[in-house]
């Protein structure tokens, strides 16, 4: 398994089409190999940063191409800090 | 008319929840009894829905049961460290659901006998489970009613995640109530 951190470049993106694009989202787990973990969104710069558990970067990318969002780069990351504890997750 | 499992599985999650046949605590109470007679190979139990299942509901399962096992509650640890898909409903919730559901099918005077089941798929929050049982054999033995059933939970995408067997014991209709406690016949 790997972790995937994609970097979407939306320009213009309101809360309201941040909500509009997640909402419609019926599987975060897209597949029984491939979750999505959680989405960020930086309403001033325009960005969208998508966190996602799975094997083959494909399927993470088709996922994010059904929300309108090509990423400008997805990085696979080996450490995630998180609840106060560093997790290896790559 | 209920739908059958695999039209229900053809719905929409949202359409799924509005053909939900577990019946209201009241309705349990004044329930008719299925009888032995009435039951016909093939025949479909009525579908218990849940859901969509929250972590609310898992950490109160947790709660409940005194199970600390952070994969049902911790989503950093579930998904980190034990690289889950997110934290996971608890088989011991499915088991108790799943006998409930054959006991209230058996109820008022009928008798839940036995379940043999496998957890199988994982089941996260979002996840909305069908209950399900259906009729695969019949007997009469002893006086009383014996019905084999096929059971699971399957999850909107008609995942199985607990394929199992069961059987039921019915009163015959004008036959002799089914004893409390139960004791099997003899083979």
């Amino acid at each position: 398994m790997a972790r995937f951190l994609a970097i979407v470049t939306v320009p213009g993106i309101t809360e309201e089409r941040f909500r509009e694009a997640l909402n419609q989202v019926r599987k975060w787990r897209i597949d029984p190999r491939h979750t999505v973990l959680r989405a960020a969104c930086s309403l001033t710069e325009g960005k969208v940063v998508v966190e996602c558990e799975g094997v083959e970067q494909a399927v993470f990318e088709k996922w994010l191409q059904e929300r309108g969002w090509k990423p400008e780069v997805i990085h696979r990351v080996d450490l995630v800090h998180e609840g106060g504890y560093i997790w290896k997750v790559g | 008319m209920a739908l059958s499992l695999e039209e229900l599985l053809k719905l929409p999650p949202e359409e799924m929840l509005k053909h939900n046949e577990k019946p209201t605590g009241e309705q349990l109470r004044h329930k008719q009894q299925v009888y032995y007679d009435d039951v016909q190979e093939g025949m479909e139990l009525p579908k218990y829905i849940y859901g969509p299942m929250t972590p609310t509901h898992l950490f109160r399962w947790s709660a409940a049961v005194e199970n600390w096992h952070r994969i049902h509650y911790d989503l950093p640890f579930a998904t980190n460290h034990d690289k889950l898909p997110g934290i996971l409903v608890q088989g011991s919730w499915k088991q108790s659901i799943m006998a409930s559901y054959l006991k209230d099918w058996a109820r008022p005077n009928g008798w839940f006998w036995k379940a043999s089941f496998q957890h199988r798929a994982m089941l996260v929050p979002g996840d909305i489970l069908i209950v399900w049982g259906k009729v695969i054999k019949k007997y009469a033995k002893g006086g009383m009613g014996f019905v084999e059933l096929e059971i699971g939970m399957k999850n909107q995408d008609g995942i199985e995640s607990m394929p199992g067997t069961a059987t039921v014991v019915l009163p015959l209709r004008g036959g002799r109530p089914i004893p409390y406690p139960f004791v099997p016949p003899e083979e």
